[in-house]
């Protein structure tokens, strides 16, 4: 089995077998580009906990080849509905026990996970993040997304109050 | 495992604005999120700032709620998704072909085909004696409805009156009721009826999914019923939610939909006929108000008719 090096934004050097790691697009893309190197691949945009945590979850998923992206070669049979539209529920459907321990993880390594995933491309991670994150925005009013994320309203006033005042669904 | 190397500088912006990192998402990123959310959440999300608002009103996002929710993708693309996800609701479920039946199996239960249905198709009971049925409207507006049960008691049929029809919201309102007990469910012979549940079910939020199902788990050995479809009537609505329109355009998708043997029907048959109801029966002098204007429309007409026949006598 090949070893592929991987290198961290600290700068560690991280070594991974070939077929785990290959579960990332964006590897998987390096690799077909350049051949199997030896020289280390430099991933700039994740920190070591952080692809260790992901490393942790592409072991647990090695064998379930489902969640692999099907290969280009395939054409889309319906062209009309878009893939992302489907997958949805069959992302839900596939997460196991594992991955809802694995998310059971504090906010800010949360969404440094899903910042990863969509940088290594690893669509079940990143729908797995997405959902968890989904999940604890639902239900919630916009003072309590505020305040739990930490996120600050960046309207003016006059477009603060006009916004609060806006129900979509009022004529139903 | 791990050596150090030379160390490369971190490009990442450094994590002490973390609390702010929801506000950092690519916008693709907060996409997928959204994406796992409803129509309700995403009304409550656009408030929240600038990058939320853009990614809530972007309209893409819409179609693929809509898919979730529907099931299958909006057909015109002139209209906004948005709009046509506000707009769109799904209020008929085919007992044979949507909802789920336990013990779905020959000797228990059997899908038969049946013109007298809208769907074309019915599920028929033979024995069973843990009956449960159950299903979801997806996505109904707010409002207040009537839960209609369409079904066919046949006439060797036994314990029906045990089963219980319910319907209940996510926010746990719920009605239920047992068939009426009175001789008149035996006349109809194995004619279709609407067994409307007495109390008025009331949907609070707005796209909420309402989960109906009919259940009866004694020992007794259930026989003999045929369960063609569970729908929900607005009562009292504004008359600007055409649900009569609305109805025809779910069926006529579902006769698009191709699923198995599904036909479509009429219209004309979903309501029962004046004998055959369970529904409190209105007079017909119960005028909408614009019928009214008809009459006086045409009581004119004949005056006008009449004066024109005095006028050319005169003369």
């Amino acid at each position: 089995m090949t070893l592929i090096k991987l290198i961290t934004a600290e700068g560690a050097l991280i070594e991974v077998e070939q077929d785990i790691i290959e579960q990332s697009g964006t590897i998987r893309n390096i690799l077909t580009d350049i051949g199997l190197t030896d020289k280390p691949i430099p991933l700039p945009n994740v920190s070591g906990p952080i692809l260790t945590k992901i490393i942790e979850y592409c072991m647990h998923h090695r064998h379930d080849t489902s969640r692999r992206r099907q290969p280009p070669s395939q054409p889309a049979l319906d062209t009309e509905s878009d893939c992302r539209e489907s997958a949805i529920e069959e992302a839900i459907a596939k997460m196991d026990d594992f991955d809802h321990e694995f998310c059971r993880i504090d906010q800010g390594t949360l969404f440094d996970l899903l910042l990863a995933a969509n940088f290594l491309d690893i669509q079940p991670l990143l729908d797995l993040t997405g959902y968890t994150v989904a999940n604890m925005m639902k239900g919630k009013t916009v003072q309590e997304i505020r305040d739990t994320f930490h996120v600050r309203s960046d309207f003016t006033p006059e477009e603060e109050e006009q916004v609060m005042k806006e129900n979509a669904w009022c004529e139903n | 495992m791990e050596t150090a190397t030379a160390p490369l500088p971190p490009a990442k912006p450094s994590s002490d604005d973390a609390l702010s990192v929801l506000q950092r998402l690519p916008d693709d990123v907060l996409f997928g999120i959204f994406a796992f959310c409803n129509g309700n959440d995403l009304l409550e999300f656009s408030k929240v700032n600038r990058a939320f608002r853009a990614t809530s009103h972007d309209d893409y996002l819409w179609k693929v709620l809509f898919k979730k929710r529907f099931g299958y993708s909006p057909e015109s693309h002139s209209r906004k998704y948005r709009s046509q996800y506000t707009g769109n609701e799904r209020t008929i479920l085919s007992i044979a072909d949507e909802c789920e039946i336990a013990h779905d199996r020959l000797p228990h239960w059997d899908k038969v085909n049946d013109p007298r249905s809208v769907f074309g198709r019915v599920a028929l009971l033979h024995a069973v004696s843990w009956l449960h049925v159950w299903g979801s409207l997806k996505g109904v507006h707010t409002g207040k409805y009537r839960v209609i049960w369409r079904l066919s008691v046949m006439p060797r049929a036994q314990y029906v009156f045990d089963i219980n029809f319910r319907a209940k919201t996510q926010l746990n309102r719920m009605v239920e009721s047992h068939l009426p007990q009175n001789s008149r469910l035996l006349e109809f012979g194995s004619d279709y009826f609407d067994f409307v549940l007495p109390d008025l079910l009331e949907v609070t939020k707005p796209f909420e999914d309402v989960h109906v199902e009919c259940k009866c788990t004694s020992q007794d050995w259930k026989t003999n019923i045929a369960l063609c479809s569970v729908r929900l009537e607005p009562v009292g609505g504004s008359s600007t939610r055409e649900q009569q329109c609305r109805w025809e355009r779910q069926l006529a998708r579902v006769g698009k939909d191709g699923r198995g043997g599904l036909r479509l029907r009429r219209l004309r048959n979903l309501r029962s006929r004046p004998g055959a109801s369970y529904r409190p029966w209105q007079p017909w002098t119960a005028f909408r108000w614009y019928e009214s204007v008809f009459v006086a429309a045409f009581f004119m007409l004949v005056a006008v008719v009449f004066a024109l026949l005095l006028l050319s006598r005169t003369k």
